[in-house]
């Protein structure tokens, strides 16, 4: 895969030497620079705070979401499994989350 | 403003042994759902935003030689593109010292390994994963066996974890490769670690991101329609372009419906 190179690429006699896709991004796209290792790790700070920030805001969704209402459903609803009909109890596979919560608190 | 927490409290804990929230009817449920849903959309908004801003990040050159084992003996950084543009390297904890060893690799480590998404379509888009550990290659074609691993997992030698931020913690560098020069583009670690492993979550950490033209990225990225690149796993070597047939689905799926019932129809099951 290539970056699209644009139409203003000069002809190969005008070219002294090849510019690499690094050269285009940086020369005619403004974007990304290539900078030193504390100018790196400050952009990189400055986008953890909003990193960080979505991540709460997905806690906070997850949440809501455990406390959104339910809907009671058939328990008998069939379902075809590998091994023949089953209910949708069944595709629990296990018994109570609880128990295993409990033994694990 | 009443709290979660207390809110939960109007509801008495049931034979569960928890403040289960109340049963509704499905009217009820879905407007919930709705209004939750709102706010999920604007989470992914947010969430692409912060990929543009991944993808304006500044440069790291990286000048060190450095070298790992992989499975086919010693390797550069640069070899572990594997010819790509891209290139995503996973810390994870395997070596002497570390809970679990030799058997295991760590847990959390272990965790991240298994929800990793098959490689194919990541590969596809030029990018690569590797994980990296100090552990010898004997030990790491053990436990990929031994786990159901297939991802390029090689061998630190010298200070690569050091001095990219995983020498005491697990974390994800991105590098890009123009040529044989190799740029650090972006690191992610601790929470940002959980969300790795799908084709989507690795892309938008690179600085080319999912290269599909919804995105807003830096002028001249090539981009490419979402859906078209879309292949399965076993199928993108065969297939070098995109099928007419699923480019057609994907541009008019009642249309190509429509036809698919017409030729069926005519007792035609070519279409």
């Amino acid at each position: 895969m290539q970056l699209r190179m644009s139409a203003t690429t000069p002809p190969k006699a005008c070219v002294a030497k090849e510019r690499t896709v690094t050269d285009f991004v940086r020369d005619e796209l403004g974007a990304p620079k290539i900078v030193d290792r504390s100018t790196f790790e400050a952009k990189l700070d400055a986008l953890r705070v909003r990193e960080k920030a979505h991540t709460r805001e997905g806690d906070a969704i997850a949440a809501a979401r455990r406390r959104l209402p339910m809907v009671e459903v058939d328990s008998a609803t069939s379902l075809i499994g590998e091994r023949g009909a089953v209910t949708l109890l069944d595709a629990f596979e296990q018994g109570d989350i609880m128990d295993t919560l409990r033994g694990l608190a | 403003m009443a709290t979660s927490k207390e809110r939960d409290k109007e509801h008495g804990k049931g034979h569960l042994g928890m403040n289960t929230p109340p049963i509704v009817s499905q009217q009820e449920w879905e407007a919930a759902r709705l209004q939750l849903l709102a706010k999920e959309k604007a989470l992914t908004r947010s969430r692409d935003a912060l990929a543009a801003e991944r993808r304006r990040m500044p440069w790291l050159a990286v000048d060190k030689k450095y070298e790992f084992d992989g499975a086919k003996g010693n390797v550069s950084l640069l070899d572990l593109f594997e010819g790509r543009r891209q290139l995503i390297i996973y810390r994870a904890f395997f070596e002497p010292g570390v809970f679990g060893w030799p058997e295991h690799a760590c847990r959390g480590c272990s965790l991240g390994a298994d929800q990793v998404a098959h490689l194919a379509h990541l590969n596809s888009r030029d990018t690569t994963l590797a994980y990296a550990s100090r552990a010898p290659q004997a030990d790491i074609a053990r436990l990929k066996a031994r786990m159901g691993w297939e991802m390029p997992w090689y061998t630190i030698t010298d200070s690569f974890d050091v001095d990219f931020g995983v020498g005491q913690w697990h974390g994800h560098n991105v590098f890009f490769r123009d040529g044989e020069r190799v740029f650090r583009t972006y690191f992610i670690n601790n929470r940002g670690d959980e969300a790795m492993g799908t084709t989507w979550s690795y892309l938008d950490i690179t600085p080319l991101g999912r290269q599909e033209t919804w995105e807003d990225s830096p002028e001249g990225y090539l981009q490419t329609a979402p859906y078209k690149w879309w292949n399965w796993h076993d199928n993108y070597h065969a297939e070098t372009s995109p099928d007419p047939k699923w480019v057609d689905i994907i541009t008019d799926p009642e249309g190509a419906a429509s036809r698919r019932r017409d030729a069926e129809a005519k007792g035609c099951s070519c279409a």
